[in-house]
């Protein structure tokens, strides 16, 4: 008797010890029936909060096209620059939609899909301030926001005219640092080109104007997920294909950019 | 909450020397925004003391210092000076809003302690012959400082979370680099980690610094 019991204790334990079929990261989301993205609510026209408060932009809104994707409601979590990586680690959000460069130290800490879209880099001055290009820059004093790509564009500039650092200043947020620009505490930034063309509609930055590119290939930002949520990233992958395959990528540039043909999220020799 | 993450401490380590050349630069602001508070918190706490004409704009000034963010008064200096035309760098506006931040603070803890020195004191020095500045510097001033102590260390812990702050006018402290490197390589929970750790042992580093003096007060007392 004793030993029956024990037999069948142990087929009971063999089976709860049984591995689960693993669940993926797709499987979670649409069990739980929602996708949770983290997007940048300070950086217009990407990410920001419209009439009523509500998010848009266009990280905004390739979150909600992919939460219909995947038939599922959307969340939209505002993630600082510096939450971005804790926000996904700690499975606060699914997925991060926040205009991040995939650098390949950056991707020893998350994973990248393929470009989803894509800046140009320019140049911001002052009207007055007698900058005419890049180069005019040296042996002035520049600024970036602390830890963005642009900063990393502006501080390779510095490196290329033999500079230290001494001359550079690098701001909290991106509207401290146009403020700077404007007052003359800085002569030039670099900028996204769709945040330059905002600027110039801005009055108290009309003392401001984008004289051209900054050096460099176009900045081309990927979305991010947790390094081990592998089938999510493919299933991504394939959305981000569909999604200029069947147009919306032109679309929701247009819409929220507004700078005409969206750029290529491709670089040149290879794919 | 499910968390799948593993910890990469060697790229901290990596960057460990620019973290502790911030470390320094916090430092720096922390001591100079002491150095210079104390005697503008000892100038006002005998302002406080004073006349109408004297007490009223020190009362102010403390009532501004002490109820706005601190914060807000860096901004004040940053891009308030800015707007007339008047761009100091970054480093001297940390230093000067936290020294006032501190001065505003520690002004009432000296005004109830030159208030604490006994009128007799005074009147036996200056009896003896003493000059006012003599009777200031070798009776006062030494009885003043078992007092304000305490308060004064306190407030140079606080000086010192608070020049975190200058990160956003763009100072390469401690906070600014660690925002830096980890935009580099994403390890935010390392950095911002390390960076707790390290304002942690500046604190007590500040601590053991002051008990040094701090000792020797007590001692003369006992």
């Amino acid at each position: 008797m004793g030993r029956w019991n024990s037999a069948a204790a142990l087929a009971l334990l063999s089976l709860w010890m049984a591995p689960p079929a693993l669940a993926d990261k797709i499987d979670d989301v649409v069990k739980a029936g929602q996708v949770r993205c983290g997007v940048m609510l300070d950086f217009p026209p990407a990410g920001f909060r419209g009439q009523g408060n509500e998010p848009d932009g266009f990280d905004v809104q390739t979150c909600k096209d992919i939460a219909q994707a995947l038939g599922v409601k959307s969340v939209v979590v505002e993630t600082s620059s510096s939450d971005r990586v804790p926000a996904l680690v700690a499975n606060r959000i699914d997925v991060l939609i926040a205009s991040t460069s995939p650098t390949l130290e950056r991707a020893k800490t998350v994973a990248f899909t393929v470009p989803y879209t894509a800046y140009t880099n320019v140049i911001l001055t002052r009207v007055d301030g007698g900058i005419k290009s890049f180069d005019d820059l040296k042996g002035r004093s520049v600024g970036g926001v602390t830890g963005t790509t642009t900063e990393a564009v502006m501080l390779a500039g510095l490196q290329g005219w033999g500079q230290g650092r001494d001359k550079y200043t690098g701001y909290g947020t991106e509207i401290d640092s146009y403020v700077a620009l404007s007052q003359g505490k800085v002569d030039g930034l670099v900028v996204s080109n769709t945040v330059g063309s905002v600027l110039g509609q801005t009055p108290q930055f009309k003392n401001l104007a984008v004289i051209g590119n900054a050096p460099g290939a176009a900045d081309l930002c990927a979305i991010a997920v947790n390094k081990r949520d592998g089938e999510l990233l493919r299933w991504l992958n394939l959305f981000l294909w569909q999604q200029t395959r069947s147009g919306r990528y032109a679309e929701l540039y247009k819409k929220y950019f507004g700078l005409g043909t969206p750029p290529a999220l491709t670089a040149d020799g290879t794919y | 909450m499910t968390f799948d993450y593993e910890f990469h401490w060697r790229t901290v380590l990596e960057d460990l020397p620019d973290l502790l050349a911030g470390a320094l630069v916090t430092l720096e602001v922390t001591g100079l925004s002491i150095a210079a508070g104390v005697p503008l918190a000892i100038a006002l706490g005998a302002l406080l003391r004073g006349p109408a004409a004297t007490r009223v704009p020190a009362r102010c000034f403390v009532e501004a210092a002490r109820n706005t963010p601190c914060l807000f008064q860096i901004y004040l200096f940053y891009y308030g000076l800015g707007a007339l035309g008047i761009n100091l760098s970054s480093f001297l506006v940390a230093v000067i809003a936290i020294s006032l931040n501190n001065a505003g603070y520690l002004a009432d803890t000296y005004r109830s302690a030159l208030q604490a020195v006994p009128v007799q004191q005074r009147s036996a020095a200056r009896s003896l012959g003493m000059t006012f500045g003599q009777t200031s510097f070798h009776v006062v001033l030494p009885l003043m400082a078992r007092i304000v102590y305490l308060p004064t260390v306190n407030q140079m812990i606080w000086a010192m979370l608070n020049s975190s702050l200058g990160t956003l006018i763009g100072l390469r402290e401690l906070t600014g680099v660690t925002q830096f490197v980890q935009s580099r390589s994403f390890r935010t929970l390392e950095f911002f980690l390390a960076t707790a750790g390290l304002y942690y042992l500046l604190a007590k580093a500040l601590m053991a610094a002051a008990s040094l003096y701090g000792r020797r007060l007590t001692r003369e007392a006992r």
